[in-house]
């Protein structure tokens, strides 16, 4: 019985996005100061999450008493802790949008005072953004479907998904959209960053498949997704898109001018990839725990 | 103290009088898609050795809930501190229980509306009443009353099994998950029942869920980034000396 279906797992694959891309912009920015890739983030994360909100709404079986949500807060429920965490990170992440919006229309010490509050919160929000990233992978692992329970794994390996695809979303925008001015040495750098979050994200994907192997209930439920119905979607979504096309396009890419065409083409693919990947992974894990 | 059920698979014939008045008691559609109690009918073996167990399938009504646990609204409850309850017009549909219960229990309907199940026939019978399915059955073989009761007739029951040659004949749901207040005599082991064998609560574990996560979202977005800064410092070091 497939209780979560499409709105579900593209929801994750969404809120993994924004946090993920929030998170690296952030790290990227307290290593080399890069405002703009840090509102790029927002930019994008917000109308990513709110998607991802309505899509949820859409799902329920009462839509209208979705309000229930902010009702209580659970710390045992993953799914009252994701409802706040999201929450919040959409209204700190709009505050940030805002303060940037009203910075040219006021006063420098007005603006200045501005930029302090903002730095404050989006100390606050990246803790928010691990948390999502985090929580997109427990809300599966919190249950009793083996191929997401039987192992903590999968929470580890949704935060690597949500960093890739988080990443590769920021490349794609700051090299489609010159004009938001993300330095190229920054595109530079998260395309790295990206090779490396990927690289993690095989590793974790490979453990994850160990410990289901060897444990009693969850080799059941691994061959569901290896051998069987989501088999297909797993060895050419996930291990091909998400992870090895990237890691193979990235080393034919080394010693490329940064500025030739080729590269441009082989950071553009990569991203597409990565990107499309991630979804593909949250599909299967969410579809293939549930058969 | 509320009560609990016990069902002797071996006096099963499945003739459903405990569906039928089931779904008559709790005004529950018609039609096979939800049934908030059903038999399972279960063949094992090949022809010619074929035997076929059957399994009256609904809540176990567990002292470690998971669905509750896992409920973000709180629509969830044990109104007499026993029977698991689902508050209809609170329950927003989010399907988190059905995901979360160890028996795959939680129904939605369709269309996807509030969670039902058995309730043990709460607000429907008074204290001293039986529930629907027991007082349906022809048989005898599903009873509602004292806990500790139930579990000696169960256990008395798994005995006379076993000498009748039911070498893995075992009483099911004394202890599992802090004690199940539906009790099975089941005629072989659990996983023969697709019951699992060692039910754990959704929640178990969980500290150690959300830190792995946490965890990965720290290493992945730091290590890269600080490696890379730490080169770049590092070739610029040399570039220094170089020159």
């Amino acid at each position: 019985m497939i209780d979560w279906g499409a709105p579900i797992w593209i929801y994750l694959w969404l809120a993994g996005m924004a946090g993920g891309a929030y998170f690296a912009a952030f790290v990227i920015d307290r290593f080399v100061n890069d405002k703009p890739l840090l509102r790029l983030a927002t930019y994008l994360g917000v109308p990513l999450a709110i998607i991802g909100v309505l899509l949820l709404v859409v799902d329920l079986g009462n839509q209208q008493l979705f309000w229930h949500l902010f009702s209580r807060f659970k710390v045992q429920s993953p799914m009252s802790m994701g409802t706040w965490i999201l929450l919040l990170w959409i209204i700190m992440a709009i505050v940030m949008i805002f303060s940037w919006w009203l910075e040219n229309r006021v006063s420098r010490q007005v603006a200045e005072s501005l930029s302090r509050l903002r730095g404050f919160i989006s100390w606050i929000n990246v803790v928010l953004a691990a948390a999502l990233i985090a929580y997109t992978g427990v809300l599966l692992a919190v249950s009793n479907e083996a191929l997401w329970s039987n192992t903590p794994l999968l929470p580890a390996l949704f935060a690597a998904s949500a960093v890739s695809t988080g990443v590769a979303l920021l490349i794609l925008a700051a090299t489609g959209f010159k004009s938001l001015g993300v330095s190229s040495n920054t595109v530079e750098l998260l395309s790295k960053a990206d090779i490396r979050a990927i690289v993690v994200e095989i590793a974790i994907l490979v453990g994850y498949i160990i410990w289901l192997a060897t444990s009693s209930d969850g080799s059941e439920a691994l061959r569901i997704l290896v051998a069987g119905p989501m088999a297909a979607a797993f060895w050419v979504g996930v291990v091909l898109l998400a992870l090895l096309i990237p890691s193979g396009l990235h080393f034919t890419a080394r010693g490329k001018a940064l500025e030739s065409k080729g590269l441009w083409l082989t950071t553009l693919t990569s991203s597409i990839s990565v990107i499309v990947g991630g979804l593909i992974l949250r599909a299967v894990i969410t579809i293939g725990g549930q058969l | 103290m509320a009560k609990a059920m016990l069902i002797d698979t071996k006096l099963c014939l499945a003739c459903n009088a405990c569906t039928a008045e089931c779904k008559r008691n709790n005004n529950v559609p018609v039609g096979e898609d939800i049934a908030w109690t059903k038999i399972d009918d279960i063949e094992v073996g090949t022809f010619p050795n074929v035997r076929a167990y059957f399994i009256k399938t609904a809540c176990k009504h567990c002292t470690e809930a998971s669905c509750m646990d896992v409920c973000p609204v709180g629509a969830i409850s044990k109104p007499d501190g026993v029977h698991v309850v689902v508050n209809q017009e609170w329950c927003i549909g989010c399907g988190y229980c059905a995901q979360a219960c160890p028996f795959g229990i939680p129904h939605f309907g369709e269309p996807k509306g509030s969670m039902q199940k058995c309730e043990f026939c709460y607000g429907t019978r008074t204290d001293d009443e039986s529930t629907a399915c027991a007082a349906a059955c022809p048989f005898g073989a599903i009873v509602f009353g004292e806990r500790d009761e139930l579990l000696a007739v169960g256990h008395e029951r798994v005995t006379q099994l076993k000498q009748e040659g039911q070498a893995n004949a075992t009483l099911y749901g004394e202890n599992e998950l802090g004690g199940l207040n539906v009790l099975y005599v089941l005629a072989d082991s659990p996983q023969v029942y697709e019951l699992p064998g060692e039910p754990k609560k959704a929640t178990a574990n969980q500290g150690y869920k959300w830190l792995a996560g946490a965890l990965t979202a720290g290493l992945i977005a730091v290590f890269p980034f600080w490696w890379i800064f730490k080169r770049k410092q590092q070739l610029r070091e040399e570039q220094k000396t170089e020159s």
